[in-house]
């Protein structure tokens, strides 16, 4: 069985063969760097920014400076968290940019795609509503935990803060939509109520 | 067991690990709805997450992103060649001002050859070229430097006149010598050191030259 340290030398050996060819100029190795990150960097630009037009560019944005500045790149390190990094900083700089014109924005706006219309649907919304209202640190933490699926270490360095750190705002970040989703009625007997409402039946 | 290890577990929990639910959880969740309500919560959050749609990148975005990169890096590189083709330039065109002034200002004020059997216009009919432009601002940078070192001289001079001379202190020659050995190494060096920069310089100066072309010898219009 491969252990979680082998995986990630062979990933990382990809990676800095792929950097290494990128820096030849190699066109093949670009496209697939690009086809490798761009939906993780997409992910996270449109859970951060709430706006998938935004994301588009910024997504378009992170890729130019990844690439300008790939010699700098540490081969020791991996790859993805230097690149989600990059990401972050960008959301970051779009969004204090936002808080300076705030009349420019429209955060519910062609959001993000429509979640199923069941019954989990209304779910999905009243998560992605908390996900939106938490401070932008523990919406990123959350984001590349749940969602990306990356690891507290790779956080830490795409976040460029210590595991401690992380974990701290991974946990309020949790807290803070389990307390919302209760505030909406989404657990016990609120859940049974929402549901007997869309249903249109009174509750047992 | 009490509600700040309860919330731990939850928090493992939702880390993905595999926490066992003993008997002493159970009781707890019993007897605190707080705890009880907040465990659904989270089961409520891994349900919800399971069906959170992955905003997957547009068609077409990752094309466009290639596209984006590879203008910038022609645009990049073309503006790397501009701005060293624009040092270069600005470089050679100083050495030029420089070397080539100095070279040229002697023949600028010899006097016309009275033997020669074609006759000279009068200066000011003569259209400056680029190498009488160049010699002229050669020349005038020459005698300003000159004239400021000249002053500078006179001025020290006059100061070094007006301090009255101090006894100085008896100076053991040899030592002074040997102290003065590592300086006199180390000026040579820098001298050869600069000595491959001064024989490029002067060597792209003399190309410059021979792309000249040749000074109008005959007044135009005899």
């Amino acid at each position: 069985m491969e252990t979680w340290t082998q995986v990630g030398n062979v990933n990382a050996d990809n990676d800095a063969m792929l950097v290494r060819r990128c820096l030849h100029g190699d066109a093949e190795a670009v496209r697939l760097l690009v086809n490798r990150f761009q939906g993780d960097v997409f992910g996270l630009c449109v859970r951060l920014l709430h706006h998938r037009h935004d994301a588009e560019d910024v997504t378009q944005e992170v890729f130019l400076r990844i690439f300008r500045s790939l010699r700098r790149w540490d081969s020791q390190r991996p790859l993805r968290p230097w690149i989600l990094r990059i990401a972050v900083n960008r959301c970051r700089t779009l969004l204090a940019k936002r808080t300076r014109r705030p009349e420019l924005v429209d955060y519910l706006q062609d959001s993000v795609p429509a979640p199923p219309a069941d019954d989990s649907g209304e779910l999905v919304r009243e998560i992605e509503a908390a996900v939106a209202e938490l401070r932008l640190e523990y919406r990123t933490a959350f984001v590349l935990f749940h969602e990306r699926g990356q690891p507290y270490e790779d956080i830490a360095l795409a976040m460029d803060r210590p595991v401690g750190t992380i974990k701290t705002w991974l946990h309020r970040a949790r807290l803070e939509i389990l307390n919302f989703l209760r505030r909406r009625g989404m657990v016990g007997d609120g859940a049974e109520e929402q549901s007997s409402a869309r249903n249109g039946r009174e509750p047992t | 067991m009490n509600c700040s290890f309860a919330h731990e577990w939850l928090q493992r929990r939702l880390d993905g690990e595999s926490v066992e639910e003993s008997p002493l959880w159970s009781a707890h969740l019993h007897e605190c709805p707080d705890c009880s309500v907040l465990v659904e919560a989270a089961q409520r959050l891994q349900q919800g997450l399971q069906r959170w749609p992955d905003p997957a990148p547009p068609l077409g975005l990752e094309a466009r992103i290639i596209e984006a990169v590879f203008l910038d890096r022609r645009r990049r590189m073309r503006q790397r060649w501009v701005m060293g083709l624009a040092l270069a330039a600005g470089i050679v065109l100083a050495l030029i001002v420089r070397f080539h002034g100095m070279r040229l200002s002697p023949s600028i004020e010899r006097e016309p050859d009275e033997s020669a059997s074609v006759p000279v216009l009068p200066k000011e009919e003569a259209a400056p070229t680029l190498r009488d432009s160049a010699a002229e601002l050669g020349e005038v940078f020459t005698s300003l430097t000159s004239q400021t070192a000249n002053e500078t001289v006179e001025q020290t001079r006059r100061w070094v006149s007006q301090v009255p001379s101090p006894t100085l202190p008896k100076v053991d020659l040899l030592s002074a010598e040997a102290t003065a050995r590592p300086l006199r190494e180390a000026g040579q060096g820098v001298s050869e050191g600069l000595e491959p920069v001064t024989n490029s310089a002067r060597r792209a100066v003399g190309l410059f030259l021979r792309e000249l072309p040749p000074m109008d010898t005959e007044p135009s219009g005899l």
